[in-house]
């Protein structure tokens, strides 16, 4: 996998994520997509298995970090661990589903972005309802998110499918030649 | 590892605050742009008009927000004339300027609502200024400051928390107050409180959709009075009153999709608290 450009492509989706988010809102729900998980969906696809987790981890904290949470007594604070977190587990049910998948589908990215999404959301809401359980310091309420990220997580499947239109042709250019053949059986040499 | 990061107190973890920043300056040259191009296609504005009718709305707000700051200072003043003469002392309201700032991005969770500045402690901004919106809709308070940016917290964010309004009725000089609290759909609602008005003995006064509601919360500073909270977008009885009414109010702007704001920083370095 080429770093420098999967790098510079997680620089732009980022930005896209920012940047759009308020635009590409459904009214005031808080559903909107994310371009980041779409990216992430992507290498999980395509890279090497370690590489990709890797690479999501990397995606995932740049969420954590960008990610500014409101606290209880006032202030914010930024939170390490939830999203890194989701997105590695949502990569390892990518890199587990692969095989079965399509690869080079546009519709396989869009609903595997689906299910990872899913996958990510839960274990961002698992995480901050620990710690409200353990250090209730967060002003976060578990209460009221399943719709919203039930939602974003469709409408981030939606978005992949018509970002696959772009990412597949760039898989080249980003040193992503897809995953190894290994269908039937393990590769004796 | 990360598990135990995630579930550390936060000021344990205050480090990761720096990482945070630099990852916010990293994507801002990419996110502003992509702000300011979907604040092109997709304006906060809820309500449409021209430039020049925008222009003059702003000044009917403007001076409507100076008539009513002024009517209720006279109020406060008169409250403050019988408390002097008990020898206690008078504070006066600090004085503010207006700098005008753009919204970097919002935060990447969705769960959050806070709108990061461009505009930081290098500009004077203080944590408790008052962030507002064109048509001097008042939009949220800064929570907290860095050197060149900063955090609005929207009046519509859920850990907003309540906020204490008017609801202007259609006639001069009437109001009812109100509690709002943030209802997660980016208004507010809150029951309507009703007390008798020298202006209006015996009447009984009622809110209704359409009316414009304005901030008269004493947390809030001086330069925050009377600003426009938004409008009533409809009128629920109340269960737990009969009789009484729920307004919802809606602001005039989709507060987590501005991208200009101006920042009411407080002049000489002294922090805007409550009145």
């Amino acid at each position: 996998m080429n770093w420098i450009m999967v790098g510079l492509v997680a620089w732009v989706m980022l930005g896209l994520e920012k940047g759009l988010r308020g635009a590409l809102e459904l009214g005031a729900s808080g559903i909107a997509p994310s371009f980041v998980f779409v990216l992430a969906t992507f290498v999980a696809l395509l890279a090497p298995a370690g590489t990709a987790l890797w690479t999501c981890l990397a995606l995932g904290l740049v969420i954590d970090l960008t990610h500014t949470v409101s606290l209880s007594a006032g202030g914010s604070a930024v939170v390490v661990g939830p999203y890194a977190l989701g997105y590695v587990l949502g990569c390892q049910l990518v890199l587990t589903m692969r095989g079965v998948m399509m690869g080079r589908n546009p519709l396989s990215l869009g609903f595997l972005a689906l299910v990872a999404s899913i996958v990510c959301h839960i274990v961002v809401v698992a995480v901050f309802a620990v710690r409200g359980l353990m250090v209730n310091d967060v002003a976060w309420a578990a209460s009221g998110q399943l719709v919203p990220r039930l939602g974003s997580a469709l409408y981030t499947g939606g978005l992949a499918v018509g970002l696959a239109l772009v990412l597949f042709p760039m898989a080249g250019a980003l040193g992503l030649s897809g995953p190894q053949a290994r269908r039937f059986g393990r590769r004796v040499s | 590892m990360l598990l135990v990061l995630a579930l550390l107190p936060v000021r344990w973890t205050g480090w990761v605050g720096r990482l945070g920043d630099f990852a916010e300056l990293v994507v801002s040259p990419i996110a502003n742009p992509m702000r300011a191009m979907a604040g092109w296609i997709r304006p906060a504005r809820v309500s449409g008009g021209s430039a020049e009718v925008e222009q003059y709305r702003e000044q009917v707000e403007r001076l409507t927000a100076q008539v009513n700051r002024v009517e209720a200072e006279n109020v406060r003043l008169r409250e403050l004339i019988k408390m002097l003469q008990g020898g206690m002392a008078m504070a006066s309201a600090a004085p503010t300027r207006d700098l005008a700032v753009s919204v970097v991005s919002a935060s990447s969770d969705l769960s959050s609502r806070l709108l990061r500045v461009r505009g930081g402690r290098r500009q004077g901004v203080e944590a408790g200024s008052v962030a507002v919106g064109v048509g001097l809709q008042l939009v949220g308070r800064v929570a907290e400051v860095e050197a060149l940016t900063s955090l609005v917290r929207p009046i519509t964010a859920r850990e907003a928390g309540p906020i204490r309004a008017r609801v202007m009725l259609s006639e001069a000089g009437l109001w009812l107050d109100s509690t709002l609290t943030p209802d997660g759909e980016g208004g507010l609602r809150g029951p309507v409180e009703y007390r008798m008005q020298a202006q209006a003995p015996g009447r009984v006064l009622e809110a209704a959709p359409g009316q414009v509601v304005r901030l008269d919360d004493p947390t809030w500073p001086e330069g925050a009075q009377m600003l426009l909270v938004g409008q009533v977008e409809r009128v629920e009885p109340n269960p737990r009153a009969p009789g009484r009414q729920i307004v919802v109010v809606r602001p005039t702007l989709e507060l987590h999709r501005v991208s200009e704001l101006i920042l009411r920083v407080p002049l000489g370095g002294e922090t805007g608290g409550p009145r």
